[in-house]
Formats: structure tokens, C-alpha cells, sequence
């Protein structure tokens, strides 16, 4: 495993925690909602990347249990947006990425919008997972 | 409120949904399927609607568990809000929603997928509220306006 500084191979997966209430899981239909940035996510959408963060610790939060929901990065790139990795040395993670179009700001244009309901149906969901859980 | 042995749910907090919503979800007819009167058809409801004022009567009544890092919390009155459009959709025979939720921005939404098809009401912070349709994964209709214009619209079978 490198330090972060890598560059996002197009078969790699990432993951975004995801609350239980915007997935069902009898429908198995996942909310937009995932992928909408808050104001923690100017620079874009967080994401963990799989090569250096569990799926568990994804899914860690106040809240007792969280889904996770998987991407490939090829399919966050053939919808036209990109994928870059944070300074490892900001975040203090290594791991950590954003799709940089879909940043707080954007949030409420066109093309965020239909990228966020595409997205949703894209990504696999696991889970839920409870805090702390371990494998 | 609960889940009969039917599998239907029954209110059992009906005065208070009555008293601050202006509805109440009335208990199943014990009549057979074959002797429905029409009264007890216009009666009957979307069982999904039933689990969606449900949820939302918990949250109501707790908004606190919706609380979680990077989120803004839900007041009391969108949670309401929420209610008062669910039982505006109800009456107006809208289909209900596959997913309600809270968002990140301290409101709530009412999600329906059909296919292509991708539908929300987003009920933001302040009390406005706004439609997106999608199809294909194309934006196709958006409407804004407040909670209760929305509701007015239903009433009038406008929209």
C-alpha cells in the first residue's frame, strides 16, 4: 500500500457513508440524498477510497448504524465528473477523495442534481453496519 | 401506532394527529372485501401512506434521532410541514413515496421512483418546497413554492 499521493486507478472502489433512513432496503433503493455535499464539502463530494479504508470505518457516526454505498471510480468518470485525491498531509488520512463537481456550492444546479439521482443508482449499498463493528 | 393482525396500521395517537394536523387514519372496516360500502372505500388509504405519516409522527415526536454530524437539525415545524404535505398527497390520491428522509440541509424530502421515472418534494429549512421529476436522468420539471401553496394546489387538483 502507498502513502495517498497515488493516483485513483479507474478499477479502484470508493465509498460514501450513507444515513439508514436514505436506503431501502427491501426496494433496495438508494436516495440521492447520499450524494448531496454539505458545507463540509466545498472542495467536493467526500469519498473514501477501498485501497486504504475499511467499509466499517466508512460507516462510522453519532448515529448507531450506516449503510455504505460502493462505486466503481469508472463509473463516476463515464458520467463526466472527476475524481482527485486530497493531500493525504491536509486531511491527516490517507484515503480520502472528492468528486469535484459536486461541491456545496453546485449543489442545487442542473447537472448536480442529475448526477447525485444517477449516482444513487449506480452504487451498490452494504450494510448496515453498526458503530464500531469489526470483521 | 400500531400494526393490526391484518397487517394494517390503525392510529393510536389520533388525538393528537387531529388536534395539530386536521387528519386522522381511521381504523380498517371489519367488513368483508365483497361488502364495502362506498364510504368505507373513500376511507380506505394507501397503506404506504399510513407507514410514511408513521415515520413521521416518530420524528415528531423525537426529532432528536435525526440528529448526526455535518447535518442541520430538523425543527419541529418542518416535521409538521412534512405531515400536513403528506396528508395533502393522501387526500389527492397521489402514489406514496418509496423513500422519506431527512436531508443534510435541515429538511425533508419525499422521494418516489417508477422506473425512469425519479420524483421529490425537497422541504427546505425555511418551509419551501420544491418538485424535480426525472427521467432518464434528466431534470424534466421542477416547480418551487411554499408547503402550504403546494397543499392549496392538491386541494384545488391543480398540478
Amino acid at each position: 500500500m502507498s502513502d495517498g499521493f497515488d493516483l485513483i486507478d479507474a478499477d479502484e472502489m470508493v465509498y460514501r457513508r450513507a444515513l439508514v433512513t436514505w436506503y431501502d432496503p427491501v426496494t433496495k433503493v438508494l436516495s440521492p440524498e447520499a450524494f448531496k455535499p454539505t458545507r463540509d464539502d466545498s472542495d467536493g463530494l467526500s469519498l473514501w477510497r477501498a485501497k486504504y479504508v475499511r467499509m466499517e470505518d466508512v460507516a462510522r457516526g453519532r448515529q448507531p448504524e450506516y449503510y455504505v454505498a460502493a462505486l466503481k471510480a469508472s463509473e463516476i468518470i463515464a458520467l463526466g465528473m472527476h475524481l482527485e485525491q486530497d493531500d493525504p498531509r491536509r486531511s491527516g488520512t490517507p484515503g480520502h477523495c472528492v468528486i469535484v463537481e459536486l461541491t456545496y456550492e453546485r449543489r442545487k444546479e442542473q447537472r448536480p442534481l442529475e448526477w447525485r439521482v444517477e449516482l444513487s443508482k449506480k452504487a451498490m449499498v452494504m450494510g448496515p453496519f453498526r458503530n464500531g463493528d469489526r470483521t | 401506532m400500531t400494526t393490526t393482525a391484518t397487517g394494517r396500521y390503525v392510529a393510536t395517537n389520533d388525538a393528537l394527529l387531529e388536534s395539530r394536523f386536521g387528519f386522522i387514519l381511521k381504523q380498517p372496516s371489519t367488513q368483508t372485501p365483497g361488502q364495502m360500502s362506498a364510504e368505507v372505500d373513500q376511507d380506505e388509504f394507501d397503506p404506504g401512506w399510513a407507514s410514511v405519516v408513521d415515520l413521521l409522527m416518530k420524528w415528531y415526536q423525537d426529532p432528536k434521532q435525526l440528529e448526526d454530524e455535518g447535518l442541520l437539525p430538523i425543527s419541529i415545524d418542518r416535521i409538521a410541514d412534512a405531515i400536513n404535505l403528506a396528508a395533502a398527497l393522501r387526500k389527492a390520491r397521489k402514489p406514496a413515496p418509496s423513500l422519506v428522509l431527512p436531508n443534510t440541509e435541515g429538511g425533508i424530502s419525499f422521494e418516489l421512483r417508477r422506473g425512469a421515472i425519479f420524483e421529490e418534494f425537497e422541504i427546505d429549512a425555511c418551509g419551501a418546497c420544491e418538485f424535480r421529476a426525472f427521467k432518464d436522468g434528466h431534470l424534466a420539471k421542477t416547480g418551487t413554492g411554499r408547503v402550504s401553496q403546494w397543499i392549496a394546489s392538491f386541494s384545488r387538483g391543480a398540478k
